[in-house]
């Protein structure tokens, strides 16, 4: 199987009705702490789910149950409709599940190739793969630059280290990478910190893009209201470990969602 | 293979380059302008030199160059990598002086055929390595404080295995290994052209190459994509070990002579030659070409000081100078480039 | 050892319920010991120290002689003195792989201006002691205004000192010293010589000046947090300058203990000491992370090293193996401190 840019989902029809991926009654404590407490969850197929909520609320750690950083102390997780049981990191993304970090999750000083096929390189067809490790250059670069070209990203130079683009190109990299491997369900933690106005517009564009043309779920996790109602279909808010909120963006407002973060609204 | 979108194969990023000038060729290629400023640096010591002494232009102070530069070149490509990944090694001297001894002590004392001897200088080079490698990846103990351990601990096995004896004069073919010629060129010459193109295709085109630079480029990504980081680490200083064991042969062979103290000093020339090269210091940058050049510029300026009548000391001076003040102007060309 | 994961909440689940049973001695010690790392780290080198000493007694009873406690501490004298340097530098989170080449030019010079040029010895000390700063100087600059790695300006600077001392001095050894030079170590007072004296004097005021002097405490922060640091508004440039300029001055000072014990100096001298020195500040706890300094405990580490190498030769162990056994230690005590950090740090 060779890896090309990325492929509509072909859905199938049970999974193309009920949800990608549902959470239910997940608990998670550290010693006396109730991290996560009887959360549930759905996200839908194509669907972009924001998560909010302050500091500490246990968005990290739910997320950390979902893409299994952490083993859940109760509860259960299915993937279309099917239990599964989450051992570890390798084992979501095998899974599908591709989280993009809101930083570092790139090598800046390696080229785009490079950090599109990071621990994933292709090697050569051969001998030469196969007992020399030769990496395949020159197919790594045209999928960069066809997924590029997909994209809309614009690269004046492949070859150029990632830290020579903008914050936003680099985190485009980074979304595109999710895509690119096949994430049927995109993890994005606060995708569009530390850059520029206009090139968050310009990433969360792409989620938007990537969600309308490729069939790919998001869930996003921000501290920013407006990302959240510029992009997401329904908003979860986290507050001390439970869930106390869970709507979709057009029945709601900012205001009521801020409230119900701080517990003004209960 | 089934593509499934877009099968247009040009227009791709690769063709917005605007139309070329020399600029655009640095951008190409990011690490060009540091191979040319190596190279500018090198030109100039061989321009002075050739002023202040009539003899440094001959083919045979050329080849002398090379000749003694080539232990520092096979070295180089070891500590390229090790640098690469984010770490240093300033044990390869004691690994040398433990390789030495126990390559004699196989030769005379146990009488075994040179290229057994060989063998065992490559395997006893990379358990050194090993245990380097398992102290920085496994414990994860600065690089610098682990080799600066194993700097004191090897030398002193080599000490403990060599008791102060010297093993003199190895049956053929060893000695031909370091003053052997092919078409007039020395042998030793020949096998550190094959490090540099292996350690070259190694770093630039095999998977594990591509990940030494990711992990010492940005770790937490490396981590974060699935490389193991510590399976990385580990074997760079294995191979780094095999290395100086290699460097050890070739110094015994042209000595025709093993003893404990061999290899004394080396990481400061060895290390210059990779730093002098444009290898970053912060690791995610290696180049090989660039450490054959740094070697260079130090054999050169041995050579030329040597020729012009400088006392010999003065060489140390002269390396320890041109190291500060390459990577401080280095230092400072970056910092004004930004992060 | 208690092997539990390591839990942030551990210490919260205990305060949450009050009912619980009250936490035993174990984990009053060990709550008690995260909020002293320095006394715990203090404290094993301690026993350390007293271990070694037990062990080389039964070995040989002339270990706790009076005769060779003074040898030990008069051998040691050199290092407390370069140890107390090394602290402030590795507190900084640097590294100074250049004092042996310092030792060796300050030598040199000394041994220029005494034996060969018959200068009297006050003004040719203070010049050795000036030569010894500006070297610290130098690589202060280098590491604090040029930013230049402190592993690369001092294996630099190392080849550039012994470079210059050889250019000096040559292959040649002078020696006969004036008495006035060798009263360091010759004289005695109250039994013991000036040097040790000397090392107690400078680990006393190396002690006050990281944890009681403002400079001193920067450079603690500048060690822990470089960049919370900067914001809080320290000049991390000039507390780093000082840490290398006070590396220099001390390694002369080292020197003047140094030439007055052996009376003779060569540009090959004190080959390879900074691992010494950098052995004994990691074996006394001062963090290889930077931002924890402990004088107290390098002085402990010179005297353990001190007394490791005395003990290996009373035992009847070649040079080499003690060399081996240096190495192998200095390996285990590092593997430990690395772990014991690594545990104390909120990883994830």
């Amino acid at each position: 199987m060779a890896a090309t840019a990325i492929e509509p989902r072909q859905e199938s029809a049970a999974a193309a009705t009920g949800p990608v991926l549902e959470a239910n009654n997940l608990r998670k404590s550290f010693g006396g702490i109730q991290a996560v407490d009887d959360v549930s969850f759905t996200l839908g197929q194509r669907e972009i789910l924001g998560m909010v909520g302050d500091n500490g609320a246990g968005k990290s750690t739910l997320i950390k149950i979902i893409t299994g950083a952490y083993r859940k102390d109760s509860g259960e997780v299915s993937l279309d409709g099917e239990p599964v049981e989450i051992e570890s990191t390798a084992h979501a993304r095998s899974l599908g599940m591709e989280t993009v970090y809101q930083s570092s999750g790139l090598v800046e000083v390696m080229d785009a190739p490079a950090n599109l096929f990071l621990g994933r390189e292709k090697l050569k067809e051969g001998w030469l793969g196969r007992y020399f490790g030769m990496i395949d250059k020159r197919f790594m670069r045209e999928e960069t630059s066809r997924l590029l070209q997909q994209l809309n990203i614009t690269v004046r130079n492949l070859a150029a280290p990632v830290q020579t683009l903008s914050g936003g190109q680099q985190q485009s990299v980074a979304v595109g990478r999710a895509a690119y491997w096949k994430g049927r369900i995109i993890i994005l933690d606060e995708p569009a910190n530390n850059i520029g106005v206009d090139q968050q517009r310009a990433v969360l564009e792409l989620v938007r893009q990537i969600r309308d043309e490729h069939g790919i779920s998001f869930i996003m996790i921000s501290h920013n209201m407006e990302h959240i109602f510029q992009v997401a279909d329904r908003v979860i808010v986290m507050r001390n470990g439970r869930k106390v909120g869970d709507k979709p963006i057009g029945e709601t407002t900012r205001n009521e969602v801020v409230g119900l973060i701080t517990g003004a609204l209960a | 293979m089934s593509t499934a979108v877009s099968p247009q194969r040009n227009g791709g990023a690769r063709d917005r380059a605007p139309e070329g000038s020399w600029r655009n060729l640095l951008r190409l290629h990011p690490d060009t302008g540091v191979l040319l400023s190596s190279l500018a640096i090198l030109a100039v010591l061989i321009i002075v030199f050739s002023f202040t002494s009539e003899q440094f232009f001959s083919t045979t102070v050329l080849v002398n160059i090379l000749n003694q530069m080539a232990i520092y070149i096979i070295a180089g490509v070891g500590m390229t990598l090790v640098m690469t990944s984010g770490g240093i090694d300033i044990s390869i001297g004691s690994i040398i002086g433990v390789t030495a001894t126990l390559m004699g002590i196989l030769l005379i004392d146990a009488g075994v055929p040179a290229l057994l001897a060989v063998l065992g200088a490559l395997v006893v080079g990379a358990i050194c390595g090993a245990f380097n490698g398992f102290l920085v990846a496994v414990v994860r103990v600065p690089p610098i404080i682990v080799t600066l351990g194993t700097f004191t601990l090897f030398r002193g096995i080599a000490y403990m295995l060599g008791e102060g004896r010297v093993y003199m004069r190895f049956a053929e073919p060893l000695p031909w290994l370091g003053d052997g010629r092919i078409l007039a060129v020395p042998v030793p010459v020949y096998i550190a052209l094959l490090t540099v193109i292996g350690g070259q295709f190694f770093l630039t085109s095999t998977r594990l190459g591509q990940r030494i630079t990711a992990v010492g480029g940005n770790e937490e990504a490396a981590r974060l994509a699935g490389i193991d980081v510590v399976r990385t680490k580990f074997l760079t200083y294995v191979i780094m070990g095999s290395l100086a064991g290699l460097t050890t042969v070739v110094i015994v062979a042209r000595q025709d002579a093993a003893q404990a103290v061999m290899g004394t000093g080396i990481e400061l020339h060895v290390i210059a030659a990779v730093i002098l090269g444009g290898t970053s210091l912060f690791g995610g940058r290696g180049l090989i070409l660039g450490t054959v050049l740094g070697a260079l510029i130090l054999g050169v300026l041995n050579t030329g000081l040597l020729l012009s009548g400088v006392v010999q000391f003065w060489q140390l001076v002269a390396i320890g100078i041109l190291l500060i003040v390459v990577v401080a102007l280095r230092i400072a060309r970056e910092g004004t480039e930004g992060k | 050892m208690t092997t539990a994961e390591p839990d942030p909440s551990a210490m919260q689940a205990v305060i949450d319920r009050p009912s619980a049973k009250r936490p035993g001695f174990a984990a009053l010690w060990q709550r008690w010991g995260g909020d002293h790392p320095n006394f715990i780290s203090l404290a094993t080198t301690a026993l350390l120290l007293v271990a070694l000493v037990i062990i080389f007694t039964l070995v040989n009873e002339r270990f706790v002689s009076w005769r060779n406690i003074t040898i030990v501490l008069n051998q040691s004298a050199s290092f407390v003195i370069l140890g107390v340097g090394m602290t402030f530098v590795i507190t900084t989170k640097g590294i100074d792989l250049s004092i042996g080449a310092i030792v060796a030019l300050v030598g040199t010079l000394l041994g220029l201006f005494i034996v060969t040029w018959q200068w009297p010895v006050l003004p040719a000390v203070l010049l050795g002691l000036l030569a010894g700063g500006l070297c610290g100087a130098f690589n202060g600059i280098c590491v604090a205004r040029f930013r230049v790695p402190p592993l690369i300006v001092t294996l630099g600077t190392m080849a550039l000192f012994r470079g210059i001392s050889f250019v000096l001095l040559g292959h040649q050894i002078l020696f006969d010293f004036p008495d006035s030079m060798l009263w360091l170590a010759r004289a005695r007072i109250f039994g013991l010589s000036p040097t040790i004296y000397l090392a107690i004097l400078v680990t006393a005021w190396g002690w006050f000046f990281l944890n009681k002097t403002r400079t001193g405490q920067a450079m603690i922060a500048v060690g822990g947090n470089e960049e919370a640091a900067r914001l809080a508004g320290i000049d991390v440039a000039r507390i780093k300058f000082i840490a290398y300029t006070l590396m220099g001055l001390l390694s002369a000072l080292a020197t003047m203990v140094w030439v007055a014990r052996m009376n003779s100096v060569q540009a090959a001298m004190a080959y390879g000491i900074e691992f010494h020195a950098i052995a004994l500040v990691v074996l006394g706890g001062t963090s290889l992370f930077g931002g924890r300094g402990l004088i107290m405990g390098s002085l402990m580490g010179a005297v353990i090293l001190g007394i490791l190498e005395n003990g290996l030769v009373i035992v009847g162990l070649s040079s080499f193996v003690q060399q081996v056994v240096l190495g192998f230690i200095f390996i285990a005590v590092v593997a430990f401190r690395t772990l014991q950090f690594r545990e104390g740090q909120v990883t994830r």
